[in-house]
């Protein structure tokens, strides 16, 4: 780790947690921090989202009675009420655990513990003991709702689950918050990053090899289940993809690319494009450490001073990421891959999982490509 | 955003000092801010400042870093950690270094006032705000600029030109509202010779101590304010002007304070006032209504309602007003053209 991170990119341990929890219908999240600390989260990801909004001299008396003070309202309105520690209260002694009350969840990820992604894992594992309903069906994991593909990502794994004729039964991070919520007795991913361990895994929907290898698992699973339609899909998908990224390449080169997010969807998207496009993957860079070793070279990079200086480099002609990375190479042709997206309207679902997902990444991939060329090239 | 409502709820909203300061000493020109704190305490700065930027169409990356805080320094101390970022800061060749303290350094007891010696490779000046405990953004805001002019040299015995104070630089059209104060003093033959804090060089630090006035953003920064006049004697105007009679009045008493003839600019500007409201003839005898807003705004609403002819009554589109309210007789022109397209 570089002793100055000049320009981090990526949100810390407190925002993940807040992130996973805002996926649960009926449940208040309370911020224990200040203002200053409520604020960035309540713009990233919403949610019924509350602060204790401490003051400073709640920090060196202590602000328990402040925390009682806007958690018990909520208590009566809400089926559970989340706190999520901020830094300043975490080390000034303070024990939320005092809070009484089987509906008082404690999330113990202050900023300093880590990046986006401990907190999000951290506020799963909290949560994962409430996930004790075992129904029949699967449990779509892997859901963030501060992925630009929360919403699209589920209603693509939902469609292709009732393809195949399997029974959905849940969604993480997505739903109503029960004491007792339902578990799928097996789950499949959008996002090899999150997978909670709730319900037996059975693979995830990113990529169509993947698709094809946990349709297979699942069917197994699921003796009505028929996978014909959903490989059918892919089958087609993939013909469709490989002649649109063919008449491309009769017109313009491969593109030098630079990859930019999670690992999960930074490996499914070098892959689409060095697969179809025959793209030259000059650069991984990932947001955080990936939770199994990366197929293929990549870095942890979290600097924008850095990410620019890779981008200057490596010149590439397609960048995706997020709009930092879209604003340090106003040249390249950009596709969003991770939040934030900023000056884009992203109103509509997108998927990136599933062969929707597949098919609508290659769509941008090649328009952005072409945009740029005629562009630079000045013919239509 | 539904924030319990406690008895003291508008203290409690002040948002982070560290914000504050930040949007100062990131609008001082080649300048490096580090933050002494976890990555997620710049990153939330970085990512306000990225969608304003991006919102006005001018991506750029904001020269903000972090010294890295985790787990380990909260329990063994953050100092050696923040050297060595100081020590890596050096390698990009700032103008400038500001050293700004979050709420968790200051928890933990680290004086970031250790870290800076007598290194004379670039100025280093710490800001020990100590995030949300030192205060809201305004209090980071005053702070920073406070620390900052103390950098400045001595007045020279001859002074001139005009400073312009506390700039809001996260506001969307903070340039447009500068353009019209320094087309108000061009009225009294006057330039503004520093944006103190907004796209500054550091060297301009001395055209601060040899400004004849200074005029305040508003009564956010009167901390700052007061600084400077007792500093470098330097007389000050307390707001931007708004409205029709107090842009007038703003340049009369900047006639007084700066020697010159403040009401034939006056006059001037009441000239191109009448000429305005003549362009918005057409909203007489038209009704409207005011929504709940802050009471400077409800008189700049009244009085603008007033000349130009519009009643004003219990039914009717509600005629809004931009907080802040935007500046000067451009301000006006604005607004009301704002109403037009709603009446």
């Amino acid at each position: 780790m570089t002793p100055t991170c000049p320009g981090p990119v990526w949100p810390c341990a407190m925002t993940g947690a807040v992130a996973f929890l805002s996926g649960l219908k009926g449940l208040a999240i309370v911020i224990h921090g200040s203002s200053g600390c409520f604020y960035y989260p309540a713009s990233l990801v919403g949610g019924d989202l509350h602060g204790t909004l401490l003051l400073s001299e709640e920090v060196v008396f202590g602000g328990t009675d402040r925390l009682c003070e806007v958690v018990a309202p909520l208590s009566a309105t809400h089926r559970a009420v989340a706190v999520v520690q901020t830094c300043a209260p975490a080390v000034s002694g303070e024990d939320p655990a005092m809070l009484q009350g089987d509906d008082i969840i404690i999330i113990d990820s202050p900023g300093f513990t880590g990046g986006f992604d401990a907190g999000f894992r951290k506020a799963q594992e909290t949560l994962r003991p409430l996930f004790d309903r075992v129904c029949p069906g699967v449990t779509i994991d892997g859901l963030n709702p501060a992925d630009p593909f929360y919403r699209g990502n589920f209603l693509e794994a939902r469609r292709i689950l009732e393809s195949a004729d399997i029974p959905f039964c849940s969604a993480i991070s997505s739903g109503r918050f029960e004491a007792s919520m339902p578990a799928g007795e097996w789950s499949v991913t959008v996002n090899p990053d999150l997978v909670s361990g709730i319900g037996q895994p059975c693979g995830s929907f990113l990529g169509f090899p993947a698709i094809r290898e946990t349709m297979r698992i699942l069917c197994e699973h699921y003796s009505p289940a028929d996978p014909a339609p959903i490989l059918d899909e892919v089958e087609t998908a993939t013909g469709r993809i490989a002649a649109a990224c063919d008449k491309y390449l009769r017109r313009y080169d491969p593109p030098v690319a630079a990859v930019f997010g999670t690992a999960g969807y930074a490996a499914f998207t070098s892959t689409m494009l060095s697969t179809f496009l025959d793209a030259d993957i000059a650069f991984i860079g990932l947001r955080e450490d990936p939770v199994s070793p990366f197929p293929g070279h990549a870095r942890t990079l979290t600097d924008l001073e850095e990410i620019s200086h890779v981008l200057g480099e490596t010149s590439p002609d397609l960048v995706l990421g997020s709009s930092y990375e879209r604003a340090a190479a106003p040249g390249s042709a950009f596709v969003g891959l991770t939040f934030p997206q900023r000056g884009r309207v992203m109103i509509g679902s997108r998927a990136l999982a599933g062969t929707e997902g597949a098919l609508r990444f290659m769509d941008e991939v090649l328009n952005a490509c072409m945009d740029r060329c005629r562009k630079n090239t000045g013919f239509p | 955003m539904p924030a319990i409502p406690t008895r003291c709820d508008s203290v409690r909203h002040v948002g982070c000092a560290v914000s504050g300061a930040l949007s100062v000493t990131t609008a001082v020109e080649g300048a490096f801010s580090l933050v002494h704190g976890p990555d997620g305490c710049s990153h939330q700065f970085i990512s306000l400042l990225h969608s304003l930027q991006m919102d006005q169409g001018r991506p750029g990356i904001p020269r903000v870093g972090s010294s890295r805080l985790s787990e380990r320094e909260i329990i063994f101390g953050g100092i050696p950690a923040l050297s060595r970022a100081l020590e890596s800061v050096f390698r990009h060749h700032p103008s400038v270094i500001f050293i700004i303290s979050s709420c968790i350094a200051e928890t933990i007891g680290d004086d970031i006032s250790e870290v800076v010696g007598d290194d004379s490779r670039v100025p280093v000046i710490p800001i020990p705000i100590g995030g949300f405990i030192g205060g809201g953004f305004a209090s980071g805001v005053n702070e920073a600029l406070i620390r900052l002019a103390a950098r400045a040299p001595a007045p020279p015995r001859e002074k001139s030109g005009v400073a312009v104070i506390g700039e809001k630089n996260l506001e969307f059209d903070a340039d447009a509202q500068y353009l019209e104060v320094k087309r108000l003093m061009s009225l009294l033959g006057q330039s503004v010779t520093v944006r103190f804090v907004r796209s500054m060089p550091y060297e301009s630090l001395v055209d601060l101590a040899s400004a004849r006035l200074a005029v305040l953003r508003d009564s956010s920064v009167q901390h700052a304010g007061k600084y400077l006049s007792d500093t470098f004697k330097l007389p000050s105007l307390p707001a931007f002007p708004t409205g029709l009679s107090g842009t007038r009045d703003f340049l009369e008493k900047a006639g007084n304070l700066l020697g010159c003839d403040g009401k034939a600019a006056a006059e001037k500007e009441h000239e191109l006032q009448e000429e305005v409201l003549g362009s918005f003839r057409s909203l007489k005898g038209k009704k409207g209504r005011f929504g709940p807003i802050p009471y400077e705004s409800l008189l700049f609403a009244k009085e603008l309602a007033n000349c130009s002819g519009i009643r004003i009554g219990g039914d009717g589109p509600v005629l809004s007003v931009p907080d802040p309210v935007p500046a000067g007789t451009a301000g006006v022109r604005r607004v009301l053209s704002h109403w037009r397209r709603i009446l």
